[in-house]
């Protein structure tokens, strides 16, 4: 039987969010940065089923004051408005960490729904540019891995994720 | 739920055309079958939506196109966009209010027990009674109808569903297999499918426990 991983994506999530707040949420990744910002709202779960506790934190103020208590409580991100930004644009979803679905996506505004008549040109360009946010998070999602599966992960990234977490501010 | 006086505005829950996208993701398995574009052809059309006008069906569905929700001739295969195949799945339901249901059973209860002369009915006649009741209910409710966009990447066999609810892409997910004879699987980027064998010898070694701080068990 398959060992059940589903856990990675709060994990991921989590990680994220601290990531978010380090280095001014800028993030390198092979193909360029990107920079990553939570925004307004933040869910936190732990345990499961009839068991889970959630903690749901709302505008920009509260939610890291909250957020980190609640991560010190031994919570995990399980859901977060996120806006991704890159040169070429700016992406803003709900992002659902156990699935790894996406919630009311926004994509950056495109010069083709400006002409009303190039039909097919305005959805292929709304296609490549949810391909790149989905490939944007698929990314992440290798270099949290990667980091994730290293020897370093508890003595770098983790202690680091530590000390970020006891801060109040 | 928003109607509009063009057919070809009534938009659909993933959004492809215009606003904003919530969808699932997944991995198409299997190999295509033989003239792949003919097939489809048959098929989207063969499994396209029926419209049921009094029936007792709880649940129709079936494919549309992703422009116009009352087209599913599919004509010059306006499904295929370069390397893309979209279209949507309509579903309507039909749905009994428990507590209408109640109250109409309570009422032909009485009624046959009138009409028959009885003190008490028994467990199976009641369980009738109920369900004939639910089905004249059901045939006579409208239908919620749904759309929700699909967009196929066929080379790179990804495939993306407009919606978030399990229970919809479960539905949807047979009514692909049985359409297109392919399987489909729900991204997890943590799947093996997915990873590198390097890094899936390594996940073996994973365990639940990033621990920034322990989860507190049994905490209330």
């Amino acid at each position: 039987m398959r060992k059940d991983l589903t856990f990675l994506g709060r994990e991921f999530l989590t990680w994220l969010w601290f990531k978010s707040e380090e280095r001014n949420g800028t993030v390198a990744l092979a193909d360029g940065d990107v920079e990553v910002l939570f925004v307004q709202r933040i869910v936190l779960e732990s345990g499961d089923g009839e068991y889970a506790e959630t903690v749901v934190c709302n505008g920009r103020h509260c939610s890291l004051k909250e957020g980190k208590a609640a991560l010190r409580e031994g919570k995990r991100v399980k859901e977060a408005r996120i806006r991704l930004s890159r040169e070429t644009g700016e992406w803003e979803f709900t992002f659902k960490a156990d699935r790894f679905h996406f919630q009311s996506l926004k994509l950056p505004r495109t010069a083709a729904e400006d002409e009303e008549n190039d039909r097919d040109g305005r959805i292929l360009e709304r296609i490549f540019l949810l391909e790149t946010a989905v490939s944007i998070m698929d990314k992440l999602f290798s270099l949290f891995l990667d980091r994730r599966l290293s020897p370093d992960w508890t003595a770098q990234e983790l202690r680091r994720m530590k000390k970020w977490a006891m801060q109040d501010s | 739920m928003r109607y509009f006086s063009r057919d070809s505005d009534w938009k659909a829950i993933m959004g492809l055309l215009k606003g904003t996208l919530t969808f699932s993701r997944y991995r198409v398995a299997g190999d295509l079958p033989p003239d792949f574009p003919g097939f489809v052809n048959r098929q989207i059309r063969k499994y396209s939506f029926q419209d049921i006008a009094r029936g007792v069906d709880e649940i129709s569905m079936g494919w549309t196109s992703i422009e116009n929700v009352l087209d599913t001739a599919f004509e010059y295969a306006n499904y295929a966009q370069g390397d893309y195949l979209l279209f949507a799945l309509r579903i309507d339901r039909r749905k009994v209010p428990a507590s209408l249901l109640r109250i109409k059973t309570r009422q032909a209860e009485k009624e046959y027990l009138a009409e028959t002369g009885q003190k008490r009915l028994y467990t199976d006649k009641r369980r009738d009674i109920k369900e004939a009741v639910r089905l004249e209910l059901l045939s006579r409710s409208l239908p919620t109808p749904s759309l929700h966009d699909v967009c196929w990447c066929v080379s790179k066999k990804w495939l993306i569903f407009g919606t978030n609810s399990e229970g919809t892409a479960e539905l949807f997910e047979k009514l692909f297999e049985q359409t297109f004879h392919l399987k489909l699987l729900p991204f997890r980027p943590w799947d093996p499918d997915n990873l590198d064998q390097a890094i899936e010898e390594k996940m073996a070694s994973l365990e639940r426990s990033m621990a920034i701080f322990p989860e507190k068990q049994g905490a209330s």
